[in-house]
């Protein structure tokens, strides 16, 4: 109920009904107006944070871009060091190799004079007098002479044979710095099974293949105990059709063998082999300190070489 | 004159038996011998090796090559012949390495290829073994192998192989 007084006539309280539209009308539209700057207010705001945010996911677009490219530079930096070390290690190896040929040669060159010096004395003695003086003449004697002489001589060979072996035993000694090599290897099981072993060993590619013109040493070793490690793994879990193959991955041996059809066992039995690489006891006297180590085989073999592999033969 | 005993290395072993030094190695393998010694095999041990890996002397001596235009078939021809004349069929094997021992390193790689073409063509079995890869002639295939050998049928791989 209204408080005010009422009018007095009818014309006076239409005039007051209609001046408290109009008052109400300005009053509103006031407030419209008031409202609708807020809304402009707040739509330039989002519209401010809008383009904030597009430049912050722009922004945020082309780090994640520059980190997949650092990825992917990481990993070409990482495997050219793993190469590069690989590489120089093999230079190391191949002047290695002259050291053991130069010790071979003295320790052969030596031993006329260890064993005139020893217990063989008398039997290597007797034995050059035979084969100087006696050996010639033996065609011309009857056959039950030479047989007797020959059997004499038998015996004596075996003599002699032994007293070499005992002077000769053992692996050669180096006198030079510890050489410390890494044989690096991936063992590839895209489906959760051994499909394939490579390593790559830190010797000249040739080494293998050319082993013929080569005289032995040091990289051969190497070379052999890693076909050793390989074969061995093998035998223990009776993967029979284990065929070890060389071939050369940027100027150093490669050597790989299918491990398809084997255990799962064979895996372990690899690393366990490999691991044991650094005890083969003429790498030791060489001063030859080898580690083994597991890499991943997108490190060693990179996805763009997968195709090509390596040229093992 | 005392340099005869000395114990052999990895490759004097290997050029006494007639193998690489990796197949001396899983010779060495399969004879029992770990890590522990150095490398290195007196005559007996090598003797243990060639008995243990079934190597053969040289096969070719005195081998009468056929007459052919072709060297490289003419040398595939004789292969073949040498593994029939053997009786080297089924499940009577023989070291593969014995079909190129002692032919020169060209004629070596020649024979090798083509043991494997005709292996994948079910001409010739080639299995793993512990003492190296054994090849026989697949008793299905005698008559073709025999054919190729006598020059009187063609192999297609082998007709690529010596087109190079």
């Amino acid at each position: 109920m209204s408080t005010e007084s009422p009018a007095s006539t009818v014309a006076e309280a239409l005039e007051a009904a209609q001046q408290w539209r109009t008052d109400s009308a300005a009053r509103h539209d006031a407030e419209l107006k008031e409202v609708e700057q807020e809304l402009g207010s707040l739509q330039a705001a989002v519209q401010n944070l809008q383009q904030q945010i597009d430049a912050l996911q722009s922004f945020k677009a082309e780090l994640e871009a520059k980190t997949g490219e650092l990825d992917a530079e990481g990993g070409q930096r990482e495997y050219q060091a793993i190469f590069d070390t690989l590489q120089g290690q093999s230079k190391g190896m191949g002047e290695r190799d002259d050291l053991v040929v130069a010790a071979r040669k003295a320790r052969l060159d030596d031993l006329p004079a260890r064993l005139a010096a020893g217990d063989a004395a008398a039997d290597v003695a007797e034995y050059e007098q035979f084969m100087s003086t006696v050996e010639p003449t033996l065609k011309h004697l009857p056959e039950s002479y030479r047989d007797a002489l020959l059997e004499v001589h038998a015996k004596k060979v075996a003599k002699v044979r032994g007293h070499v072996a005992a002077a000769l035993d053992g692996p050669v000694e180096v006198t030079g710095a510890e050489l410390g090599v890494d044989v690096v290897y991936a063992i590839d099981a895209p489906e959760g099974a051994p499909e394939l072993i490579v390593v790559v060993v830190p010797v000249a590619a040739e080494v293998h293949q050319g082993w013929m013109e080569q005289p032995e040493g040091a990289q051969l070793w190497v070379a052999g105990r890693v076909a050793q490690a390989l074969y061995e793994a093998a035998a223990k879990v009776g993967f029979v059709q284990a065929q070890a193959l060389s071939g050369g991955h940027l100027d150093l041996l490669a050597v790989e063998m299918e491990l398809v059809g084997a255990d799962a066992k064979i895996a372990d039995a690899l690393r366990a082999s490999l691991g044991a690489l650094g005890n083969a006891p003429e790498l030791i006297a060489a001063k030859v300190s080898v580690t083994a180590t597991e890499l991943p085989i997108d490190t060693l073999l990179p996805p763009e070489d997968d195709e090509e592999g390596t040229d093992a033969e | 004159m005392l340099s005869e005993f000395q114990p052999l290395g990895l490759s004097d072993a290997a050029r006494q038996l007639g193998v690489d030094p990796f197949e001396v190695v899983r010779l060495a393998v399969a004879a029992g011998k770990g890590l522990d010694k150095p490398m290195q095999f007196d005559a007996d041990l090598v003797d243990e090796l060639r008995q243990l890996g079934q190597i053969d002397d040289p096969w070719w001596d005195a081998v009468d090559l056929p007459e052919d235009p072709n060297p490289l078939r003419q040398r595939v021809r004789a292969a073949l012949q040498l593994l029939i004349d053997k009786g080297v069929q089924g499940d009577t094997t023989t070291r593969m390495d014995n079909i190129w021992r002692g032919l020169p390193f060209d004629d070596q790689s020649l024979l090798q290829q083509a043991v494997m073409v005709l292996a994948e063509e079910a001409a010739l079995r080639v299995v793993g073994s512990p003492v190296g890869l054994m090849v026989s002639i697949e008793p299905s295939a005698a008559d073709t192998v025999k054919a190729l050998a006598a020059g009187t049928s063609e192999s297609a791989g082998l007709q690529s192989l010596y087109q190079g």
